[in-house]
Formats: C-alpha cells, structure tokens, sequence
C-alpha cells in the first residue's frame, strides 16, 4: 500500500499556549516532507474530524498521526474505518500537561512527533488470523461435579455444544456425597439439600451436552478451535474435536495418614470430616470402634491446614463444614455434646448467620485452642487435650469421636507440571537430543495419570503459580487470580472450582458460569480472526521469518502460554490460536525475525533513530528513553499528566505491549544513537505478580541481567539502563523514580557516543 | 493431664430461662472487656464469664466475686457487636447463685418461677388473716381518730410476726453466706495481713460507705438512671428501717402507744423515707418500661412491683386513716402488711438479697485485694 500521511496537530487542551505549533509543523514538512501537515484548535469536535475527512476522500491520506491527547483517549472518535492507519502523538500528557512551556518542552513535543512520523511510515494494518480449517466451537469440559456440570449447562444454554468428560461411574462429584449443604438462602439457618440431583438430571436431559462417564482425558494436541482430544473410556480410546476446554476436576482431600499427631490411624474414634460425611449420609453419627452411637463429638479444624509441614493455606469451607456437621450430630441426638476446637472461625459474609445459630445451640461447644495432645481412652475415647482456650487454661475433653477437619487439595498436585518434570520421569535431563527425547517417551507408558496430558512444549498440565526463580509456589494452577479469575497459562484452557482454589459449592457455581463465558469469548474472538483476553480483539499476529531462525528455543522456551512447539531441528512451530499477542517472542528472539505488522523491531527502532540527540551544545543535553508497559506504565504516565505532575523533561516514552517485548536490540540501537540513559517502566513481578503476560516483567528484568556485558563491550556503565516496577496507581510516585534515574544518569555524565 | 470438662447443660439452660437467653452467641471479641470498668488485663470481666457460662462451667462462675461486682450498668450490652447482652447474662448468673446458696433452697426456686406466686402470697395473707380473726375479729376502728392497732394488734400482727420472721431470715442468710464466703476465699490471710487492710472494722465499714455513697454506681456509661433510682430506694429503705427501729423503741420499751403525730420528727422521717421509696420506686418503673432491649424476667419485675407495692399501700394507709376512711385504711394496711411479709420473709431468695451478696463480695474484695 503506497501510504500517503496526513499530519494533525491539534491546539486545544493548551497545547497551543505552550508551544510554537509552527515550528513543529515544520518537523513534520521540512524534516519528514509530510504532504499534509494541518493544525486544529479542537481536532476531537466535528468540524475538526471533517478536516481530516475531507483529506482522506480528497486528497487521498491513508495514515493519519494526530499529535494531541493520549492514545488512550478517543480513540473511538479518531476511526476512520479499517483502511486507514491511525497513530498518535501525546503531546498533550506527555508533553504540555506534565512540563511548563520552553525550549526543552518544545524540543519534546517536536520528538514525539517524530516518533510518530517513524512509526506512521513503517506500521501496516493487520488483518486478523484466520483460522485455515472450519473453527471448531464444542466446549470440552474435563470433571462432571458440581462446578463441570454448571459450565456445561450454562455454555449449553448458550447454545453451544458441550462433551462432559467423568473419571467416575457417575455425575456429581463430592456433592453427591453429602448428606445436606450448608444454608444458602436467608435466614441462612436451615441446612439445604445439596440440590446436584436435579442437576444430573437437568445436564442428562440436555441434548446440547454429551456425556462420557469413567472416562479419562488421555491426550489433548492442538490449539483452540482445534483441539484433537483422545478420550480412554474404560480402556477404549475415542477421539474428538473440541474448540476450548474447561478444567473443573475439582479437589481431593489432603491425606490423613499423615495426620498421627491428632490421632488420625492411631485412635480408632478418630475421624476426618469425609467419613463423617459418609456416615451422616448413611444416617448414622457412630463411634468406628464399637458402632455406639457417638454421645460427645470434637470436631479439631485446620487439620493438617495453615501450616507450613502439611497445606500453608485455609481451604476455607472446613469451618463451615464443621458446623453443618455439629448440626448433623445435633440432629440425631438431644443429648450429645459437640465440641469445636478452631484457630479462627471464618464464616465470611451471611455464612455469619448460620455460625450464630450453630453457636445459639445450648450443646455445641466453641473455643480457639491449640490442640496438645489426642489420647485414647480404655474404652476407646479419645481425650483431647487443648491448650492456649478462651477459657484461659488448659483444657481436656473426653470424646466418643473425634472428626478432624481436613483441607481440600487440587486435584493437579502430584502430577508432572512442568517439562521438566515429565523428563524427570523418564530419566532424561531435557540436554538429549529431540529425537533421543521422543524415542525415550514413546518407548514406556507413562508413569502417571494426568488430568489434561497436553502435548505441549512446556509441560502437560496447566502450569502451577511459579516464583521468579521457578519454585512451586503452590498446587493450584496460576492465572491471576486477582486479576483474571478463570484464566491459565493455556490459552482456551478455563480453570474453573476447587482444582484452581479451594471453594464452597456457591462460588464453584459461579466460577463455573465465569468459565463458560471465557471459553465462549475465546472461540468467538479467535473465529473472527481476533485474539483473546488480555489483548481483546487484538487482529494483529506474531509472523515469523523462519529461514532465519537459529534454533535458539528462546522463544518456545519463554512464551508464557507455550504457544509455539519445536520441530526436530528445534525450529519454532507457531500455534496461532495459543498466542495472546504480547511480543515476548519479539522480546526474546536474538535474531529479530518475530514481528507483528503494527509492532516490531524495526518500528521501534525507526522511533528510537528519530529521536533528535543533540550534540554540538557545550552544555549537553540529556536524552532518556523509557519504555513503558501499555497495561500499568504507560496509563500512570497518562495519569501523572491528567494531574499535572511534573518531570524531568529529557524524557521519551515508547509504549510496548509488554516488557517482555523489549528486545534487547533496542537498548544497544538507543545507547550508540547518544541516548544518555534507559529506563524500563513494568509491571510488578515475583510471587504476587502483576503483569498481564504472567512473565513479560520478570524476563524483561532477567535479560537486562545479561545486557551488562553489552554495555561492558560499548564501554558504558550498566547503571544507565534502569527497570522499575510500578502499578497503575503509582502514578504520582513517577515524578520521584524518573527524576531520580534522570539524576544517577547526569551524575555518570552524557553518553560518549553522541554525535558519531 | 489438664482436668476434664464436662459441661453443664442444664445449667445453661436455667441462665437463658433467667435473662442469659442471649450468651450463647457470644464470640469471645472481648469489646466488653474493653469497656467494663471492672475489666484488668489478668481479669477480662465478663469475657471469661461468658465462655464459662456458654461451657456451662457452673462451678466456677456461682463462686465467682466479679459477678457480683457487676453493678450491671450495661456499657457491654451496648457496645456487644453480637447481641450477646454480657451485662444480662451476667444478672442472670447472679440470679442463678442467689437459689444455688439458698437455705432451704425450693423457696428460691419458688420465687423464680411465677407458678408459685399464688403460694407465696397465699402464705401472708392466711397468717394475717388468722391473726385478725382470732384477736380483733375484723373489727373495724370507728371514732375520729382511727387506731389501725383496734384491726390488727401491734404486738401480734406486728413484733410477734416479724421478729422471728427476721430471725429466721438472719439464719438463713448466715447459713447461705458463710458457704458463698468459703466458695469464694481464694486466699487466707495471717491476722498480721488482716491488720495491714485496717483491721476486719476497716474491711467490712470501708465497702459499706462506699454502697451508701454510691460510687460505683457514678461510674456507670450507659444507665445514669440507675443511680437515681437505686440511690433513692437504698436511702428509703434505711430511713424507714431508722423509723421502725425509733417505733420499736417508743412502744415496746417506752410503753407509748398509739400513731405518732404529724408533727413528730419521726413521722417527717417516715414520710420523707416513704417519698424516696415512691419516687425511687417510679422511676425505676419508668426505666423498666422504656427498656426494650432487656430481657423481662419474672424474677426482676417481682422486685420492682414488690417495691412499689411497699410504697403506695403504705401512703394509702396513712392518707385514709387520716381522712376518716377506716375501712379502706384497714383494707390497704392489711395489704401494707403482706407486702413487708412478702419483702421480709423472702429476702434471701429473691433478687434483693444482693443486698447481701454484693455487700459481702465488696467486703471480700477488700479482703483479697486491701485497699
């Protein structure tokens, strides 16, 4: 497409009051040549739009910078339909909102201008990735309980087509099991039916779903909307095809055994809340010993719970599980005593009512303590003994059962995550050659039992939340919870119930509806050639230069959704329909053949080279790069202007998708054009992490690691490229972080390589 | 091994049946201690009481002094985020000791239970009514001035009635108290001690003006009224008990019979305590009344009619015998008098005999604590 640019520099907002809108008109007409340099005093209102239009039909300008507000802003009233490129230049909270009028303002107005010229000459419009096969939109559901069963009925009311896959016999889970559930509707006193007996009949009704009961997923290839799934049923395998998947295998109880020291295996009245449930299902509350009735029940809660030898989290329903069950025994029998031994008692929210009548009742029995010893009795009671109680002493209790309130693990634990692990397996190092690697793996069946077995690059589960250094963090899949419930790592893969958090069957219900949407919105954004959240609607796709690649495996190393597989050669295999669009690829790539039509190295690097670096003055003047995170950065730095806090003002911003987008190309291009200093502004990384790419700010943190000996080898100092952290509220702390990098920069001095 | 506990049932039962209803709900925040002036950091009042009580832990709590040193002025009742009423519950454990120490102790249960009511009354107003007919035979006293001694004698219907009814009560009360004290006594002092607290004189007098005085009541947030009103009655119950003792002295040793002229300072004493105990009386009733948020209990009202009662047939008596209505004057003496039997009688097992308890409990907090 032969671009014909049209330049509008907009006066409103104070743009005109501080700065010499002629002289730079004449960066646009003089330095670029621009055909079309036109200034406006209000460019958003309509006689300012019909100027631009006009052009566009006459004059013929097909990519159109408007130098005013943010591009975060109005970019709805600046459309001027799909063929026509739109860039920006924020001169507004960039430039005249965050520095008083001047020389130097001057001069940053007139740089981003040419950042944007640059990038308006190499950008082209992207078209969308279509999928090259019809996109298959049948939503795969993994775990028929409670949460598996609420996906599918709601993504089947929505008219989709769903397969409910069932490791057991039968639909409904644990829910199934229980004897009643505890209140879910005002008062929120009374004990309800768990209501899943409706449900299997509602999803066994519905013609929408297919079900497959013991059933197991054994392999899952492939991307979205094209997912080819081997099912085992009963030692039969069965493929099909499925558009996106929904995890909902839900949980298993930690394990008892290894609970001695509450008495768990060594007093035979001593319980967990799982047998107490089977019991009170069979209609009956009973000591194990001798089959008496039980006259006195402690329940001890945080059994093998928040703590740090057994599970360091709450599974926070145990509390509430307990007194339903003191109900259940209350129920039974008038007389019986029913102790609850708690380190907190968390009923959060109206689940309040249903603690104070549990409480009301004249035999339940509550205190906080710390349980020093179980003990059984001649007559096989057990003595509880409880330290540290509200009562103020130590305290015994003598009990015909005693129910210990265990906590929920995800039912991913203990299985193979990472590559690494799988190789581990098998006994391989992962250093193999690839084909040593498939021969070993296809040689032996494997050792365990997944839950998805997906044949990617990076591992066969969904992965778990890693710390920076990669150590588990914990069992249960990451996705952002904060941010982005419902998410994985595996794009059109949905984690939904207790297998990605320990949950109450209310909120199961609700994460389940919440997933169903996601993987609805996934099909639907990737069918029309558009990408998925957090990049929504996104048409741009990475595009690989392949005769150029090196085998270096970075970039299938490091994408954060495993989107690319590797060839025998180790050449990378993009799966579109995986990718989010973050540039981390691009980031990672030493070779620099990962580009998108509207992002790449070549784009940013024009940016970079037009950026004027002055040099013939005595007094130098200071010019800092920052590359700012769209997501947290870029709107703090937006948000900084909107409240008019000032800084430094040798600063230039490029926006990028991610930190990890930032090839470290553009720090050595930026430092031999003169740039005195780089700062890298990003998301918050480690454990509570924030990035919206998972790992884009740690990689981009890890690379800069390495950039020193680059810097060593140009002779300048490392502490000229600079990465801090900050979050989208930060925003009036960034005066204070880059004035103080702009500082350390001007105490090392102006870069040696100005002017060559 | 720490002690076994086994929990009262029964006993948490009687609490909630007793003004408690609400002590199960609480969850142990300790805002009452927070705001309690009785409250240290060793002794959270009435946190830990309440989580005996909902344990059902009767053996410590009927022993124990800090429920009687709860002069209930409810700051914990408010500022309870749960509605678990501390100071209520508190009341009722007090309720609950009174007939737990009582001798004999189904004359507490009776005065707990408002079944029994018709028995207790009925007790009275025989014996009276046995007196009047085998003495005066209901005869009604004419003339201008009317002697309400020509309806019932003085010395039967009087002396011979409430003296070993006082008598027995003193039994009683010593019987009950002396095994309260023991209950109680966490420590034993050497004379040396006793003689370092001022001696027993300094022990038992110190609290005693301290009860007279007031204080702790002043110390009350929420219920000032509390003040007023208990102030009132306390003054007016030792004033007439001041004219009865002056009564005694005129008749039964000076031989001076016949009703004491309006213009004796006596009669202004009796009126003037009589006035404190109406007022207090009223007032008392009003706050009753207006309080919505405290459990009513059969054992509280009891008092406070009782209490009224002493105080308006008591005037009546005095405003018709001295109009000339001998008849009604004789009827409301006669209800004057079943309403003391009523006071007298069954003091150690209704809510009034905290007179007793909490004076003993302040005695023996000065006992433990010194001064």
């Amino acid at each position: 497409m032969e671009k014909k640019i049209g330049v509008y520099i907009c006066t409103g907002c104070g743009i005109g009051d501080s700065l010499d809108i002629e002289r730079l008109s004449k960066v646009a007409t003089e330095e670029f040549n621009v055909p079309i340099c036109k200034t406006h005093t209000f460019l958003c209102g309509e006689e300012g739009l019909r100027l631009i239009k006009e052009d566009i039909n006459k004059e013929g300008v097909n990519t159109v910078l408007i130098a005013g507000c943010s591009p975060r802003v109005n970019w709805d009233v600046f459309n001027f339909g799909t063929n026509i490129i739109v860039e920006r230049a924020n001169i507004r909270e960039m430039v005249v909102w965050s520095h008083p009028p001047g020389e130097d303002t001057q001069e940053l107005a007139e740089d981003y201008l040419r950042m944007g010229i640059a990038r308006a000459e190499k950008v082209e419009i992207p078209e969308g990735y279509m999928p090259e096969e019809e996109y298959n939109k049948t939503i795969l559901v993994v775990g028929g309980g409670i949460s598996g069963m609420t996906a599918a009925l709601e993504a089947a009311k929505a008219n989709y087509q769903v397969v409910i896959v069932e490791k057991q016999a039968k639909l409904g889970g644990w829910a199934a099991k229980w004897a009643k559930q505890f209140p879910k509707h005002p008062p929120y006193q009374m004990l309800e039916d768990t209501g899943i007996s409706s449900k299997i009949k509602e999803v066994e009704a519905n013609s929408n779903i297919k079900v497959y009961t013991s059933t197991t997923v054994k392999k899952v290839e492939g991307q979205p909307g094209a997912f080819n799934v081997i099912l085992s049923q009963n030692g039969k395998e069965e493929g099909i095809k499925v558009g996106s998947i929904i995890l909902a295998t839900g949980w298993k109880p930690y394990d008892p055994t290894r609970l001695e020291h509450l008495g768990y295996g060594r007093c035979s009245n001593v319980i967990t809340n799982i047998q107490m449930e089977e019991m009170a299902a069979e209609g009956r509350i009973t000591r194990p010993s001798d089959g008496r009735p039980a006259e006195s029940v402690v329940f001890i809660q945080c059994a093998g719970q928040r703590d740090p030898e057994h599970l360091p989290y709450c599974s926070s329903v145990c509390c509430l599980v307990s007194l339903k069950q003191a109900m259940y025994v209350r129920e039974r029998n008038p007389n019986a005593k029913v102790y609850i031994i708690y380190r907190d008692m968390r009923t959060p929210g109206q689940y309040e009512m249903f603690y104070k009548k549990a409480q009301d009742d004249e035999n339940i029995f509550l205190t906080k303590g710390d349980i020093v010893g179980v003990t059984e009795d001649g007559d096989k009671s057990v003595i509880v003994e409880v330290d540290n109680t509200l009562l103020g002493e130590k305290i015994s209790i003598k009990a015909d059962l005693v129910v210990l309130a265990t906590g929920m693990v995800s039912t991913l634990e203990g299985i193979p995550n990472t590559i690494e692990e799988v190789y581990a397996q098998y006994g391989l190092t992962g250093e193999e050659e690839v084909a040593k690697i498939k021969e070993v793996i296809a040689s032996k069946p494997q050792p365990w039992e997944g839950v998805l077995n997906l044949d990617y690059r990076q591992g066969p589960e969904v992965p778990f939340l890693q710390s920076s250094s990669l150590k588990k963090l914990s069992d249960f899949p990451d996705s952002n919870f904060i941010c982005f419930p419902y998410e994985s790592r595996r794009t059109g893969i949905y984690v939904a119930g207790c297998v990605r958090q320990p949950m109450d069957m209310d909120a199961a219900i609700k994460d389940a509806t919440g997933a169903a949407l996601k993987a609805i919105q996934c099909m639907e954004l990737e069918s029309r050639g558009r990408t998925v959240h957090p990049r929504s609607l996104d048409l741009s796709y990475p595009i690989f230069f392949l005769q150029r690649c090196t085998q270096c495996k970075r970039c299938t190393m490091e994408c954060p959704f495993s989107a690319l597989e590797e060839d025998e050669k180790g050449t990378p295999k993009p799966n579109l329909f995986r990718c989010r669009r973050c540039g981390i690829c691009m980031g990672a790539c030493p070779e620099r053949i990962i580009g998108f039509k509207d992002y790449n190295v070549d784009i940013i690097s024009s940016m970079i080279k037009a950026i004027n670096v002055p040099y013939e003055d005595e007094e130098p003047k200071f010019r800092i790069l920052c590359f700012a995170c769209e997501n947290d950065a870029y709107p703090a730095l937006d948000m900084a202007g909107i409240n008019h806090l000032s800084y430094d003002v040798s600063l230039r911003v490029i926006p990028v998708r991610c930190l990890g987008s930032v090839n470290m190309v553009f720090i050595s291009d930026a430092l031999s054009r003169g740039i005195d200093g780089i700062l890298l502004l990003g998301c918050v990384l480690g454990d509570d992490y924030q990035c919206h790419f998972v790992r884009g700010s740690e990689l981009a943190n890890y690379r800069l690691g390495k950039v020193g000996e680059t810097l060593q080898r140009l002779a300048l100092e490392a502490e000229r490229v600079h990465m801090e952290q900050v979050t989208i509220t930060d925003y009036y702390k960034l005066p204070k972080i880059i004035n103080e990098f702009v500082e350390k920069v001007k105490e090392i001095g102006a870069n040696p390589f100005k002017g060559f | 091994m720490a002690e076994i506990l086994e929990p009262d049932v029964n006993f948490i039962k009687q609490i909630r049946g007793l003004g408690g209803a609400s002590l199960k709900v609480c969850y142990q925040c300790a805002t009452c201690s927070t705001v309690c002036p009785l409250s240290t950091d060793d002794n959270p009042f009435p946190r830990r009481e309440m989580i005996w009580a909902q344990w059902g832990l009767k053996d410590r709590l009927i022993k124990d002094p800090n429920i009687w040193l709860c002069h209930q002025c409810n700051d914990c009742c408010k500022y309870c985020p749960r509605g678990a009423r501390p100071g209520d519950v508190m009341a009722a454990l007090r309720a609950y000791c009174i007939s737990e120490y009582a001798v004999p102790k189904f004359l507490a249960k009776w005065l707990q239970d408002k079944r029994y009511l018709p028995v207790l009354l009925a007790i009275p107003v025989i014996w009276f009514l046995f007196i009047i007919a085998v003495t005066t035979g209901f005869h009604i006293p004419k003339g201008e001035e009317i002697d309400l001694a020509e309806f019932i004698p003085v010395i039967w219907g009087v002396d011979l009635t409430f003296i070993p009814l006082s008598v027995l009560v003193i039994i009683s009360f010593a019987m009950s108290i002396s095994r309260f004290w023991r209950d109680m006594k966490r420590v034993n002092l050497t004379p040396e001690q006793i003689a370092a607290r001022g001696g027993w004189l300094n022990i038992i007098i110190t609290p005693i003006k301290e009860i007279l005085a007031h204080q702790r009541f002043s110390k009350c947030g929420v219920k000032k009224t509390r003040f007023y009103f208990h102030f009132l009655i306390l003054w007016g119950f030792v004033g007439l008990a001041i004219v009865t003792a002056l009564v005694f002295f005129r008749m039964d040793i000076l031989g001076i019979h016949g009703h004491i002229s309006m213009k004796n300072p006596i009669k202004w004493l009796a009126n003037l305590a009589g006035l404190s105990l109406l007022l207090g009386s009223l007032i008392l009733l009003s706050d009753r009344i207006s309080d919505k948020e405290t459990p009513s209990t059969y054992f509280d009202w009891s008092l406070v009619i009782l209490v009224l009662s002493l105080a308006v047939t008591g005037f009546l008596t005095e405003f018709l015998r001295l109009g000339g209505l001998a008849g009604l004057a004789c009827f409301f003496y006669f209800l004057h008098l079943v309403s003391v039997f009523y006071l007298i009688a069954y003091l150690p097992f209704s809510k009034l005999a905290h007179l007793v308890y909490r004076t003993v409990v302040m005695i023996y907090e000065r006992y433990e604590g010194g001064i």
